[in-house]
């Protein structure tokens, strides 16, 4: 009986499209029917053949309208944003925008996004100082390192796949290679930074380097073959990350702070203690090669007088950038408040300056170099060195932070990140570009979840340190 | 099966039917697609929407489905469609669409059977199983 009505009413549609198709079928061709009217409601141009489904004409073009649309311009769901981690400035720990990391739109003039909580505290508890944040599409996770612990946030999930304390003496800022097998991360002011499995955060190997006690920043080359080591000290130490062996040291007058590489890692740019400018140093050799001095401002006869003024990080030059270009180095000025650029030449000189009122100890280049992110808040086009953007909380209040990411995704799948150091070689892609990095496949397709277990610490048991 | 963290979440299409059958045929049927041709722009607003509804692929592979879409699922008018509208949609050269340039710019066709006595190299079973989708305006 069923089968019957459906016969039934195939017949009936088949003999209304028939009758439809007769009635608006024009005798002289297939196309052309009569105005529409009330009896009539195919509209006077539309193409019906047998029962087949009404056909509509193309819209007409006007004269001149050019091509039509280009094949596969499509908006497919990326998103451009900022990952500010808090509290991401070890100065501004009062500072009242809370913790955790706030996600803001760069597609929206850094709008607001969310907040992701990385771990809970305690109204009564101050939460852990950030001391870096770095991630990798190869894994589609971010590693979020504070004093005392390191986690990693699945991406696709903004939940927690593992935390590790380690030798309770965990960490600094992390590095992880462009194929996510191994995350470098240094303990908390020791002398060796920790090698891990990036993808289950468990201990590989340790690198140790006796005579850089004070473990601080951490650099890789862009093939993730050598671990550049700074302590807040003068021995900077470079390490083969497979073999776990030191191959080159070198020396500095003072205190390493922050540290940049250019295209092949083969020289590496650094802020000293006391001194407002920056120095370079060639890896290969371990040779100081230059020291450059910002002179369009009298920063020793503020710096040099007693008492000495007290500034955030307690140097006069806490952040340093390449542009991915390499034509620019970008410091940090403590004492004025100020960025200086200086031509990345033999013969340096500076080029510009751009204020920053709200202080500046940190910046990073995003991606392909577009914008630089000042710890200060800002955000700069390096062309026209103007101040663009601030990030800025959900609550509209300014975020100072030295630990950012500027990332891309689709369908919650990371496709690119830009390193918190102002490296050369810029992100994997930059890298590969410029024959530095490894060849690492675009991902496609949705993130899968991969946060199952989270909290879980894959090196539990590890014994602890007893170094101080 | 769910793919490990960093592979491809499933082969690329390389083709426009390949491609097709994995980005729209993943969520509904193929009749939905051939039962309802749609000028080019009207497809490209179409795989937009299935996009922001949620359609997973690649730039390429959308590029291969419009490919196919305007290859098999898009009406033309034979006596205002540029060369490459006529090409793609009548499935010919580009001899062929000039000449029913030149021929229209003269008479404009009246109908199919018009199109087929007037230009040669015609596939006239493929002609007549795209019909619903040739219009002489």
């Amino acid at each position: 009986m069923k089968n019957v009505m459906k016969i039934a009413g195939a017949l009936l549609v088949g003999t209304c499209a028939v009758a439809l198709a007769q009635s608006a079928a024009a005798p002289d061709r297939p196309g052309a029917a009569r105005a529409a009217s009330s009896d009539n409601p195919l509209p006077a141009n539309a193409n019906v053949v047998g029962s087949g489904p009404i056909v509509m004409p193309p819209v007409p073009r006007p004269a001149g309208a050019g091509p039509q649309r280009p094949r596969g311009d499509f908006t497919i769901h990326s998103r451009h944003l900022l990952y500010v981690t808090m509290p991401g400035s070890l100065e501004r720990q009062m500072y009242p925008n809370g913790s955790g990391i706030i996600v803001l739109d760069a597609d929206n003039n850094y709008a607001f996004v969310k907040r992701i909580h990385m771990w809970e505290y305690a109204g009564s508890m101050a939460a852990e100082d950030v001391a870096g944040v770095a991630a990798r599409p190869a894994t589609t996770m971010l590693y979020l390192a504070v004093r005392g612990r390191l986690g990693a946030l699945d991406l696709a999930t903004d939940k927690m796949v593992w935390t590790a304390s380690l030798d309770g003496k965990c960490c600094e800022r992390p590095q992880v290679s462009a194929d996510g097998k191994h995350l470098v991360v240094g303990s908390n002011l020791q002398d060796y930074w920790y090698v891990l499995d990036a993808k289950t955060g468990k201990h590989i190997r340790t690198l140790h380097a006796p005579g850089s006690p004070g473990t601080h920043n951490l650099n890789l080359s862009a093939d993730g073959k050598r671990a550049f080591m700074s302590p807040n000290g003068k021995l900077l130490q470079i390490a083969d990350v497979e073999s776990g062996k030191i191959i080159q040291k070198i020396q500095f007058p003072e205190n390493v702070r922050v540290q940049a590489l250019n295209k092949d890692s083969s020289k590496i740019y650094v802020n000293q203690n006391n001194f407002l400018g920056y120095m370079v140093a060639d890896t290969n050799t371990g040779k100081i090669l230059q020291t450059v001095e910002v002179t369009s401002v009298d920063w020793r006869s503020v710096w040099n007088k007693t008492p000495r003024p007290r500034v955030p990080h307690g140097c006069p030059s806490h952040g340093i950038a390449l542009s991915p270009d390499g034509k620019e180095v970008w410091i940090a000025d403590a004492i004025f408040n100020k960025i200086h650029i200086f031509s990345n030449t033999d013969n340096p000189k500076e080029i510009a300056t751009i204020d920053t009122p709200e202080g500046t100890y940190w910046i990073m280049f995003g991606l392909d170099g577009k914008l630089v992110y000042a710890s200060s808040g800002d955000i700069i086009d390096p062309v026209t060195r103007k101040v663009v953007a601030v990030t800025k909380s959900e609550w509209g209040t300014r975020m100072h932070s030295e630990k950012e990411l500027d990332m891309t995704f689709i369908d919650g799948r990371l496709q690119r990140v830009a390193n918190q150091f102002g490296n050369e070689y810029g992100d994997f892609v930059t890298a590969e570009k410029l024959g530095v990095g490894p060849h690492m496949p675009v991902m496609q397709g949705p993130a899968y979840p991969i946060a199952s277990n989270p909290g879980v610490d894959p090196n539990a048991g590890m014994p602890q340190s007893t170094a101080r | 099966m769910t793919p490990a963290v960093g592979q491809q979440a499933a082969t690329e299409a390389t083709t426009p039917e390949a491609a097709v059958t994995k980005i729209c045929a993943a969520c509904h049927t193929m009749e939905l697609v051939t039962d309802t041709p749609r000028d080019y722009d009207a497809w490209h607003d179409t795989v937009q929407k299935m996009i922001d509804r949620g359609a997973r692929g690649t730039q390429e592979e959308f590029g291969l489905v419009m490919d196919y879409l305007f290859l098999n699922m898009t009406p033309v008018d034979v006596n205002h469609g540029d060369a490459d509208m006529l090409m793609g949609v009548l499935h010919i050269d580009e001899k062929a669409a000039q000449a029913i340039i030149a021929r229209r710019a003269v008479r404009p066709f009246k109908d199919l059977a018009d199109l087929e006595k007037s230009v040669s190299g015609l596939d006239r079973k493929l002609l007549e199983s795209k019909k619903r989708m040739i219009f002489f305006q």
